[in-house]
């Protein structure tokens, strides 16, 4: 049994302080994963659970253990680094085995772990050789092996995969997924690829400067995001953010986009939210179609744009349009007809889907979300 | 084009080869050639005949076997205390954070721009009250001095090469830090311990200025201060001086033969993506 958990952890480096109080409670067996841009903090939160850097204020816990002053090799992790950390001079069988080795195993049970993780990972062909004389991807199966070969507590990965080309990152992510239901361990998973985030993770850390912006499944983040920034993170193409104004009108408030639409707002959502507040507003490229080619919408909202550009790419289309003076990115599922741009073309958008964040600090204003009722 | 550079290249290499062999080819030859043709001949390519009489008299009747014997144990004593405080040093000033740090390294690299020959006095006078003076463990100790700052510093750069990933890794499964440093550092680190070894041992053995001042008597002379009574006061005796050094590049050789496959890089690859 392996829970994790995080009290007010903080990392300084000298005046710089990169951790800012992270809170978190990792299920055993749970997979999570850190995802936030560069320098946001996720490696140095991981190193300070492996026990590679030192806890600045607050206290780590895994299993029981409050881990604060026990050495990496104490901690019972293991961890795969971006760079594979492979010894050079072990052939794979070595480099998988040298944990149980250091541990003072028997050989036999080394051998049948070897063996097994190497079946696993389908590096049963490769095991007398050295890592240089590996491809990249055998060399990340093998760092993932010497990680599974000694059943550690818990899992730590720092972006394993960014190493990789597309295709091989796509194939192993499939791969790290199965993985994790066949050895099943508390996983934590850095990465700033919010697709490896959405695809792996149970629940999903969203870091931003030090600190925790959300915590949630990736459903969570990706239909409630809460706020602007994770909005944009999460999800490709990123959000719609459009700056905008809410205004009084007939039944309630209504949020008017300049020089374009005014989008009611539900009042049973946002009945906290006055009228004439700067807001940004949220709309998924998924929520918006042309009116001729939408699906079905919870509460389709109808409003005329220019197509200003067309990117066909197989399967779906992103236009992008002029909704007022902002440029707006729709995604068209399998468009049935050939778009080309055009001018005053009717869209619809689904107003249960909408986001609403405030104009300064960025919080989420939806008081509860569609994807919640 | 392409033979045209090729064929340049080739050229500049040859070029730079006849350069650097010649000196060593002109110490043979000299070195074979019997005493009364060395200047009747004139200056020759090879000489008419060749003689081995000046190896035979190094060997069997100058001191030089003596000074060869001393210039090994000098040589080996000085590259292996170095190599063994550098590998220490390296590691220390690449692995961890302490305060005076950089005022350390820079200070390494001061005592480099000092000409030596500014120390040789106050050394004598440090090294002869604790009886250190005339003796192969005060030229150990000397030369380990003077060859450390540039050691740390070369076995620095190599540390560097190997990502700290390596040990991190080790350190999780399992090692102490020195565990960590023996079994997956030391191995990796085995080209920049041959070259230090390597540098040290060169340095150690064609020392001339250090062993001149501070080495009197016969019996424990270098090579180097054993090649300057060739020169006489009825002139150079080149032939045997010739045969003495070329006997002296026979040591360096085996060595570098010895270490030159830990020289070769290239031992860290596939630890981590190129
Ligand atoms: N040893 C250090 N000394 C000073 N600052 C550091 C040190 N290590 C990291 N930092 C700083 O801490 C912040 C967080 O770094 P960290 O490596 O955790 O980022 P990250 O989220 O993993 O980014 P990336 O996606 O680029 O790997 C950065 O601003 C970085 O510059
Ligand atoms: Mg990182």
């Amino acid at each position: 049994m392996a829970e994790v958990s995080l009290r007010q952890v903080v990392k300084r480096y000298g005046g710089f302080q990169a951790v800012h109080d992270f809170d978190l409670d990792i299920a055993h067996e749970e997979f999570v994963v850190f995802v936030g841009p560069s320098g946001c903090g996720k490696s140095t939160t991981l190193r300070m659970i492996a026990g590679l850097e030192d806890i600045s204020g607050g206290e780590i816990q895994i299993g029981d253990r409050v881990v604060n002053d026990l050495p990496p090799r104490e901690r019972n992790i293991s961890m795969v680094f971006q760079n594979y950390a492979l010894y050079p001079h072990m052939t794979v069988r070595q480099n998988q085995g040298f944990g149980l080795r250091m541990a003072g195993r028997p050989k036999d049970e080394i051998e049948k772990k070897v063996n097994r993780a190497s079946g696993l990972l389908g590096l049963k062909d490769f095991l007398s050789r050295r890592p240089a004389a590996l491809s990249g991807g055998q060399r990340q199966r093998v760092a993932m092996g010497r990680a599974i070969v000694r059943d550690p507590d818990v899992f730590l990965f720092d972006e394993p995969l960014s190493n990789l080309d597309a295709k091989l990152r796509g194939q192993m992510r499939t791969e790290i997924k199965k993985l994790h239901e066949k050895v099943r361990t508390t996983v934590i998973y850095v990465t700033h690829d919010q697709v490896e985030a959405m695809t792996l993770a149970d629940r999903i850390v969203v870091m931003r400067d030090g600190r925790i912006e959300q915590v949630g499944t990736p459903d969570e983040v990706f239909h409630a995001p809460a706020s602007r920034f994770v909005a944009g993170f999460i999800g490709s193409p990123p959000m719609n953010l459009i700056d905008a104004r809410t205004v009084a009108s007939d039944d309630g408030v209504a949020v008017s986009v300049p020089g374009g639409p005014t989008l009611p707002l539900d009042q049973s959502v946002f009945d906290h939210v006055g009228p004439d507040r700067p807001v940004t507003l949220g709309l998924r490229p998924e929520s918006i179609a042309p009116e001729r080619m939408a699906g079905p919408m919870k509460t389709p909202f109808s409003f005329s744009a220019d197509i200003t550009l067309v990117e066909p790419l197989g399967g779906e289309a992103l236009l992008f349009l002029q909704m007022g003076q902002a440029e707006v990115t729709a995604r068209v599922f399998r468009p049935s007809t050939r778009l080309v741009p055009e001018k005053s073309v009717p869209f619809l958008t689904d107003l249960a889907e909408m986001h609403l964040f405030d104009a300064d600090t960025g919080v989420r204003l939806n008081a509860k979300t569609a994807h919640e009722s | 084009m392409k033979s045209i550079t090729g064929a340049a290249l080739w050229l500049v290499r040859l070029a730079y080869l006849a350069f650097a062999l010649f000196p060593l080819f002109w110490l043979i030859r000299i070195s074979l050639t019997p005493d009364d043709l060395l200047y009747s001949e004139g200056t020759t390519i090879w000489p008419s005949s060749l003689t081995l009489a000046n190896f035979a008299y190094v060997i069997e009747e100058s001191p030089f076997p003596v000074f060869f014997g001393n210039t090994v144990i000098v040589s080996l004593g000085t590259a292996a205390a170095v190599t063994v405080l550098a590998a220490g040093i390296g590691y220390a000033f690449s692995r961890f954070e302490f305060a005076g740090k950089r005022t350390l390294m820079v200070f390494l690299v001061i005592t480099q721009l000092f000409p030596l020959v500014m120390v040789i006095t106050p050394l004598y006078q440090l090294l002869a009250p604790i009886g250190l003076v005339n003796t192969r463990i005060g030229l150990i100790v000397v030369f380990t001095a003077f060859n450390l700052p540039f050691a740390a510093f070369l076995m620095h750069s190599f540390y560097e090469g190997i990502p700290r990933e390596l040990e991190q890794a080790a350190m999780i499964d399992g090692c102490t830090r020195f565990q960590a440093l023996i079994r997956i550092i030391l191995p990796l680190m085995l080209p920049g311990i041959g070259a230090t070894l390597g540098f040290v041992f060169t340095a150690a053995w064609s020392e001339l200025l250090f062993s001149l001042m501070l080495i009197t008597s016969e019996t424990k002379k270098t090579f180097a201060v054993g090649l300057l009574s060739f020169v006489g006061k009825s002139g150079v005796d080149w032939g045997q001086m010739m045969a003495a050094a070329t006997l002296a590049l026979i040591p360096p050789a085996i060595f570098f033969t010895f270490i030159q496959k830990y020289l070769v890089g290239g031992l860290t690859a596939g630890a981590v993506k190129a």
